[in-house]
């Protein structure tokens, strides 16, 4: 069993790699992984051994919160027969029995209810049965809405952590104030601002002293996560960021409250040895980084939101003949569904009426409307242009097309790149080293100087410039913001391991037939003999043809289709296995077959014999047309290279990378295509089986290889590959076999997933430069080192600013990878 | 959150009860007029306070005679000065010193008078009228004047602009019970040569502004040692 919990109360990766441990020892747990940037826990569990409350309690224990992601819906029920108060009473009390029902509540002046519910218990039609039941009736709702409890808890988070931002600046400021004035020279430019008289540090100590306490009393209890959270996770054994914070601004506040004692004493020189304004503006500073990164974290996450915004609210169901709007977590599989023109489509499903041409665009990229008519599919979130359609729905909710896309990507979103193990174990070690590190320096300072002033302000310093938050977010923050990039050009990287691996891939094995070709035989010429119209051989054909089943017959039957050609009528029909076929029209004795045919029936080819096999040596399929024993032309088939195949190929070898064609075709037909897109090594005649096999050679070379196909036969070459590409038009078993899924048929859309892997690699590692840098960099001026040597020492403050910042910088950093635009030359 | 805050809110208030150690700190938290007065009654202990040559003042004089510190009885009913420093003008114009360049009032025949009003108020002598009463009056009345030398660990009055009269927090411990401190700016634009006055030590001492600002400033000084 495989779940998704959203965690509340991590602050860095420590946290995450806190709460993996812990949920990783318990009994029964294959896998738990947990994403800081999205905050959300993937386990995996066997059921017989484990529940999930026993997991979602160790979480608890361990000190963070399991968010329940309730998804609420609501509605506005007009209710008609109401009378008096004592009815509204009545509809509330029918409602709230509705299991399910979260709030309900009826407004007996506009007659209407309000109601929410919990969509995977409830549904609006039982509310409305429930109304219609007390004896009352329930009309069409007027408005309804799905609110989407994941984002709200986010913003509300956002807004929660702005506010005590404000409250930490708003006793901070004048905080910092008060210790800083009387620090000269820093902040002369002050001069200008009042300064009381009674709370002149050495005239009047202790009410400096209590000004400070006052000061910083609300900043601290705005801040109290990261003591109950920070000291709890250290008395645990695993320290996290928050234990930094902890430790460090309670050392500042405990020794302040000991110099105030000791001004009580009368030693009043201890009101230099006070360091309130240290933890407060500490405080206040990380509270600013939170809340920047909170908002930056919601950015990274936008390509989601977009997918999940394309699905309409409502539905048109079609009810006893009558056209009902209702929610969609309403529509079921069976239903029949009406889309007007310019409505969106709201389920997958299948047309059983009428015809339209669809915009799929936003789950294909094709930017082409598609022509749909009964017996067609359609998908949830695509447009209907033009015409009037009804639909059976077939796949609903969670099992439409574009819910597994987000699923998908947010399964990606949520994985772990090979990159992001090194942060993680860095991370594991960091704080713990941190602390040693914090408590070594600060001993060894007051050895030296014997001043505990001086030692407590190099522990404080240490510990908090070193908190990982930032090395926390480095990897899964680049990963976010590129996998929701790749949807949005219709490319799903299945997992952050995929979008790593595809920049080392320096060889890639393109599948020929339905990967550079169209996977479709196209008529590509007709020769005609002397005296033959071509009009005339192509009806011949097409029609003699049109009772035939192979691909190559109704290549031809189309292509007459298109140039509206009429069918002339068709007698004795006779299908030669493995040569073609034969048949009479009107009154003509017709022949169409391979070269074989017709060696056996001795037709000479003329004038044509040097066209035979110009088509054959460009590796299409020649049909000679024979009426009457004379040869009246050529028809050839091929299946077509698809356009962007060429331009695909020539910008990855631009890219460096090696290109090769694999198919079972012969060497000449292989050789032909590969030649009209410019691939020049060739691995011919390969049996489907034998596919894996050729992409293993490849990777005894030393090579990275990465496998394009679409085919079932590809499957075990796509998962030998180090990665897999499967394309939009390509069979499930391929998507699945598939590290990377290309929505477009488009071979252009390999660059740019190779290019937009390049670029997050590239990002991530910017990242972990930076979060590396603050940190080793920041470590030694905290502890002093330049200080040995004459030069300044960290200011706590300052070490809060720049964590606080180096955090930002990576996310701003991460976000710079929404501006990414594929390179095409 | 709520029950939180609670818990945070009675650390601190336990925090801070426990750290201002008694009930009177708690609501008096002038700990620095309490310990000046306390310690002053040590000084005036060590070296008694007389009547001065005026009835309404109290005089302290330095040991060798060469200067002295005043206090008003009666704050509200001072002519001149409410707390003031006289000392011997002779080692200064011995160094250079015009007096017709000082400020007026500030020259009286050999002597050199320092002084500055206070605050005036309501007396409210509870007993007798003691050097010690008249000297709390002045902490109660314009406690601005009263002040902690962190750098000396001593007290002082502020007699004029960086003028001052200091004595030791703890006698026990200070090799300078008591020190008369002058701002050498006014004797300095008068002639003075800071290094040849005698009897005088002109050196920088740590103080601080009115905004707690420390900086180093060069003054006169004449230390007492009393023990």
């Amino acid at each position: 069993m495989k779940e998704t919990v959203a965690i509340g109360g991590m602050t860095c990766a420590a946290c995450a790699k806190r709460i993996e441990k812990a949920v990783g020892r318990l009994q029964g747990i294959a896998s738990a992984t947990v994403n800081f940037a999205t905050e959300k826990l993937s386990v995996e569990y066997d059921e017989q051994q484990i529940v999930m409350e026993a997991i979602e309690k160790k979480i608890v224990d361990v000190g963070y919160n399991v968010l329940r992601e309730v998804t609420k819906s609501g509605a506005t029920i007009p209710i008609g027969g109401m009378t008096c108060a004592a009815c509204a009473k009545r509809i509330e009390k029918a409602i709230g029995k509705v299991g399910g029902v979260l709030s309900v509540s009826v407004n007996v002046a506009t007659e209407k209810a309000t109601v929410s519910w919990d969509p995977r218990v409830a549904k609006l039609s039982a509310i409305r049965n429930a109304i219609e039941e007390a004896g009352y009736q329930a009309l069409t709702p007027e408005k309804s809405g799905a609110v989407d409890e994941d984002r709200l808890r986010k913003e509300r988070e956002i807004r929660t952590l702005k506010i005590k931002f404000v409250v930490a600046a708003i006793f901070g400021v004048p905080l910092l104030y008060l210790a800083m004035v009387p620090m000269d020279p820093i902040v002369q430019w002050l001069w200008w601002l009042p300064f009381p008289s009674i709370l002149r540090p050495m005239n009047y100590p202790l009410n400096y002293a209590l000004a400070e306490i006052v000061l910083v009393l609300p900043i601290l209890v705005v801040g109290y996560r990261f003591y109950t959270v920070g000291f709890r996770a250290f008395f645990q054994g695993s320290p996290n960021m928050d234990s930094l914070i902890a430790i460090g601004t309670s050392a500042a506040v405990i020794y302040s409250f000991y110099s105030t004692w000791q001004i009580t004493t009368g030693d009043f020189a201890a009101v230099d040895r006070m360091y309130f304004e240290s933890a407060g503006v500490i405080i206040a500073l990380i509270l600013l980084g939170k809340t920047l990164e909170a908002i930056s974290k919601g950015k990274t996450s936008e390509a989601i939101k977009k997918l999940m915004g394309l699905a309409p609210k409502t539905a048109i169901v079609i009810q006893d003949g009558k056209e009902i709007e209702i929610p969609i977590d309403e529509v079921e599989i069976g239903q029949v569904l009406l889309v007007r023109p310019g409505g969106k489509i709201p389920v997958d499903g299948v047309i059983t009426e009428g015809h339209s041409a669809v915009d799929e665009s936003m789950l294909t990229g094709e930017s082409i409307p598609l022509d749909k008519k009964a017996g067609d599919r359609v998908y949830a979130a695509t447009i209907n242009k033009n015409g009037v359609i009804r639909f059976e729905a077939t796949k609903v909710g969670s099992d439409t097309a574009l819910a597994q896309i987000i699923k998908m990507v947010e399964d990606a979103q949520g994985s772990k790149a090979p990159i992001a193990q090194l942060a993680d174990v860095v991370a594991g070690y960091f704080v713990p080293a941190v602390c040693v590190i914090a408590v070594v320096a600060a001993a060894a300072w007051y050895w030296g100087t014997l001043s505990v002033p001086f030692a407590l302000t190099i522990f404080i310093s240490i510990l908090i410039i070193a908190c990982p938050c930032a090395l926390g977010l480095a990897t899964p923050t680049a990963i976010m913001v590129g996998t929701g990039k790749g949807a949005e050009y219709g490319i799903l990287f299945k997992g952050g391991e995929a979008l790593e691996t595809t920049h080392r891939i320096d060889t890639i094995v393109f599948d020929k037939t339905g990967t550079i070709t169209e996977g479709k035989p196209e008529v590509t010429d007709v020769v005609t003999a002397q005296g033959t119209d071509r009009a005339r051989l192509l009806r011949l054909t097409a029609s003699a043809e049109k009772g035939s089943e192979h691909p190559l017959a109704s290549a031809i039957v189309r292509r007459a289709e298109e140039e509206k050609l009429e069918f002339l009528g068709v007698e004795n029909f006779q299908a030669l296995t493995g040569l073609g076929i034969e048949a009479t029209i009107e009154g003509s004795h017709i022949f169409i077959g391979n070269r074989k045919l017709m060696t056996e029936k001795g037709v000479s080819f003329g004038d044509l014999e040097g066209e035979s096999d110009r088509l054959a040596e460009e590796g299409k399929t020649p049909m000679y047309a024979v009426v009457d024993g004379k040869l009246a032309g050529i028809v050839a088939v091929a299946d077509v290279v698809k356009k962007s195949s060429a331009e695909a190929i020539r910008v990855l070898r631009e890219m460096g990378i090696s290109v090769a064609m694999i198919t079972g075709d012969n060497v000449r037909t292989a050789a032909a295509i590969a030649g009209q897109v410019g691939i020049d090594r060739v691995l011919a005649e390969v049996l489907p089986q034998d596919k894996s096999n050729e992409v293993k050679k490849l990777q005894a070379e030393g090579r990275r290889v990465a496998m394009v196909g679409d085919g079932i036969n590809d499957a075990p070459a796509l998962v030998q590959a180090d990665v897999g590409i499967s394309i939009g038009s390509g069979t499930d078993v391929a998507m699945e076999s598939a590290d990377i899924v290309l929505m477009r048929s488009d071979l252009m859309d390999v660059p740019t997933a190779i290019q937009l892997s390049r670029s997050t690699i590239r990002n991530i590692r910017q990242n972990l430069f930076w979060a590396f840098a603050y940190n080793t960099a920041g470590i030694p001026v905290a502890a002093g080192l330049l200080h040995l040597f004459g030069g300044p020492l960290l200011n706590p403050i300052l070490a809060a600013a720049a964590m606080s910042l180096s955090s930002v910088s990576v996310l701003s950093n991460a976000l710079r990878l929404k501006r990414f635009r594929p390179q095409r030359s | 959150m709520v029950e939180k805050t609670a818990k945070i809110l009675s650390l601190f208030v336990i925090l801070t009860v426990l750290t201002v150690k008694n009930a009177d700190a708690a609501f008096n938290t002038d700990v620095v007029g309490r310990s000046a007065v306390t310690s002053f009654a040590a000084l005036l202990e060590a070296l008694p306070a007389v009547p001065g040559a005026d009835e309404g003042v109290w005089v302290l004089a330095a040991p060798d005679g060469g200067a002295r510190f005043a206090w008003r009885r009666d704050v509200s009913d001072a002519r001149v000065w409410d707390v003031f420093i006289r000392f011997d003008a002779r080692p200064f114009v011995k160094a250079g010193l015009d007096l017709s360049k000082l400020p007026d009032g500030v020259a009286f025949g050999d002597e050199i008078v320092l002084g500055s009003r206070l605050s005036p108020g309501p007396l409210s002598y509870e007993g007798e009228v003691t050097p010690l009463a008249s000297f709390e009056q002045i902490v109660r009345l314009d406690r601005a004047s009263v002040g902690y030398h962190a750098a000396l660990d001593h007290y002082g009055v502020t007699v004029s602009e960086g003028s001052l009269f200091e004595w030791a927090k703890d006698m026990g411990t200070n090799d300078k019970d008591m020190v008369f401190v002058l701002n050498p700016k006014i004797f300095i634009d008068a002639g003075v040569d800071p290094a040849k006055v005698e009897g005088w030590a002109f050196a920088p001492v740590p103080v601080e502004d009115d905004r707690g600002r420390k900086f180093e400033a060069d003054k006169f000084l004449k230390p007492f040692d009393l023990k």
